[in-house]
């Protein structure tokens, strides 16, 4: 490989690693659910779209929305590698050439992202707002070119040491840790449906939760402890499970009838489907092993951990959906569905899934 | 009363590393495991630990089977590993919570074992910290307060002195021999012939998968003549 080649090499390889996992995540029956919440979202949209009242409100919501649009996909790759600060010292043109590269072809894919996500709002747009053609086209592609020279804005300060505005050293180190943390959002979602090597975790202290974590239900079991701070403490897991519990609430305020039950059941699969990563997420950890501890009393520590966190993300969307509805039988449909589904996911389908890695876990040793 | 290893044959997937191994750890001494690099040296370790499976033969400790009474065999041992891996979201007291209620030790005397550790290996004032945040010393100095809190009947450390300071060194050496004196049996890899001359009872050699030689500590130099030159 030629060091002027190096933006080429190094983004055909991530794409080939996304492909990789992306393969295997698709491999998984989780796509049906995933097919079938999007044709669900796509009804609700339709919906929404049909009966969206026009007026101060609605508008603002949508500028809002508008808006968001500019907080994701806003962040540069430079596909650095630690290794290059050093490791290519002696050649840092080739490095400049590749970060520039780089640039540009963030900005095309971040400013091609928002193109989409406005194409999306489109209907909404022309309800609550104009039907002029022109006049949307023109707005979009304002943003799009906001956006891209977001980018280039975001990544001109990474690469910068802070206060040395004359300075033309390339702070390296900056760039090696954007790229990482870049990597780190990216591996993070596939980590959710399959296990992607090296991936470091990020922790956070999360004091306020230090008083939940030392009462949760089943203490008995010292590993319900341990699986609780990770969820906690291990950002990906709340996180998730606060998305996926806002996303039903979303569901619950916009849809009514079967197709609100069948959306909650589904977020719930997917929410229960994506938490089973937590099982094995200290199978790094020789300790973890050694403990005696057994393997029953490590899956049912790790069905306490997860069981309460389903059963207030059941209670949250049952509200707000009664809220929105003040509908009996609907409340009482979803109940019973969530609740079988819950108690079926939780302890029938957890133990399932787990077997395997248990399996794995006797079979393989540690290196270390 | 011992860790007893008979006709032991194992390794990794369809790779076979052990090859028919035999030896007795006997009660409250310390048993050197040694071996030139790749001799299958940590593939015993994990095997006596039961992160592997044995092909052949079997591992019991204090009569119980490894495959037969995991959980029970397993919480007569400690275990102090080469490269200390820790919790990434437990402070260094969570850790130590973590074993005192996996090994079901009685909490007050074990947080007194633990603080008088701490204080040893001048952990004291790192209670609230994370370790995966210190440096690979200091982790394994937590592994070290992780293993000695419990009351194991057999501690197996795996080249225990790799990234210790030299007062750690003598520390922990001060440690494992109070702790034979009191009847607990030690497996302790470890390159150094000064630790096998001085406070192993006797040692294993292996080679190539298989047990070379095998005898009192103070046999080593003449029955292990290859690996006994000057460390200089």
């Amino acid at each position: 490989m030629k060091l002027t080649h190096l933006f080429k090499y190094r983004a055909s390889k991530q794409w080939q690693t996304y492909f990789k996992y992306l393969r295997y995540v698709f491999n998984d029956h989780a796509v049906l659910a995933l097919f079938f919440l999007l044709g669900a979202a796509g009804l609700a949209y339709q919906s929404l779209w049909q009966t969206a009242v026009i007026n101060i409100w609605t508008q603002l919501a949508l500028v809002i929305v508008i808006l968001l649009t500019f907080l994701i996909f806003k962040g540069p790759v430079n596909f650095t590698k630690p290794a290059d600060a050093t490791a290519l010292l002696g050649d840092e043109t080739s490095l400049r050439v590749m970060l520039k590269q780089a640039t540009y072809y963030s900005m095309v894919v971040n400013g091609a992202i928002e193109g989409i996500l406005i194409l999306l709002l489109w209907p909404m747009i022309f309800r609550l707002f104009t039907h002029s053609i022109l006049l949307v086209t023109a707005i979009t592609i304002i943003l799009v070119l906001l956006k891209i020279l977001l980018t280039y804005l975001i990544a001109r300060q990474q690469s910068k040491f802070e206060n040395q505005e004359n300075s033309k050293l390339v702070n390296w180190r900056r760039l090696i840790a954007a790229e990482e943390n870049h990597q780190f959002v990216v591996l993070s979602f596939y980590n959710l449906f399959i296990d992607v090597p090296g991936i470091t975790p990020r922790v956070k202290r999360q004091k306020w939760a230090d008083l939940l974590i030392n009462h949760w239900p089943g203490r008995q079991i010292p590993t319900t402890k341990l699986f609780v701070t990770a969820f906690i403490r291990r950002t990906q897991y709340i996180k998730l499970w606060l998305r996926l519990t806002v996303i039903g609430a979303g569901a619950a305020w916009f849809t009514t009838g079967w197709l609100q039950t069948i959306l909650f059941l589904i977020l719930l699969y997917l929410l229960v489907l994506q938490l089973i990563p937590l099982y094995d997420v200290h199978k790094h950890i020789v300790l973890n092993f050694l403990y005696p501890i057994s393997d029953k009393q490590r899956l049912k520590a790790f069905q306490i951990t997860i069981l309460p966190w389903i059963c207030m993300t059941i209670i949250f969307w049952l509200i707000i959906a009664f809220i929105a509805t003040f509908n009996i039988n609907l409340l009482l449909q979803n109940f019973l569905s969530l609740v079988l589904l819950g108690g079926i996911l939780v302890f029938w389908y957890t133990e399932q899934k787990t077997i395997k890695s248990t399996q794995r876990r006797h079979t393989r040793a540690f290196t270390k | 009363m011992s860790l007893d290893i008979k006709n032991l044959s194992g390794g990794y997937g369809q790779l076979t590393v052990l090859k028919d191994i035999s030896f007795v750890v006997p009660d409250g001494t310390l048993t050197a495991l040694v071996g030139l690099n790749g001799s299958g040296k940590s593939t015993t370790i994990n095997h006596v630990i039961g992160l592997l499976n044995p092909k052949q033969g079997s591992i019991t400790l204090n009569g119980l089977s490894l495959t037969q009474q995991p959980v029970d065999y397993k919480a007569q041992i400690a275990y102090i590993p080469e490269q200390p891996v820790v919790y990434e979201e437990l402070t260094l007291k969570e850790h130590l919570a973590l074993t005192i209620a996996t090994y079901h030790l009685d909490e007050k005397i074990a947080w007194q074992r633990a603080n008088e550790l701490l204080k040893t290996f001048r952990l004291d004032d790192k209670l609230t910290w994370f370790p995966t945040h210190f440096s690979k010393g200091m982790r394994q100095k937590v592994m070290i307060v992780m293993a000695f809190i419990t009351d194991a009947k057999l501690f197996i450390i795996d080249e225990p002195f790799l990234g210790l300071d030299v007062i750690a060194v003598n520390d922990l050496l001060t440690l494992i021999d109070n702790r034979k004196k009191q009847g607990v049996t030690f497996l302790l890899t470890t390159h150094v012939l000064d630790t096998i001359d001085k406070h192993a009872d006797q040692f294993v050699y292996l080679k190539d998968g298989q047990v070379a030689a095998q005898g009192a500590a103070s046999d080593f130099v003449t029955l292990v003549p290859e690996l006994a030159v000057d460390e200089g």
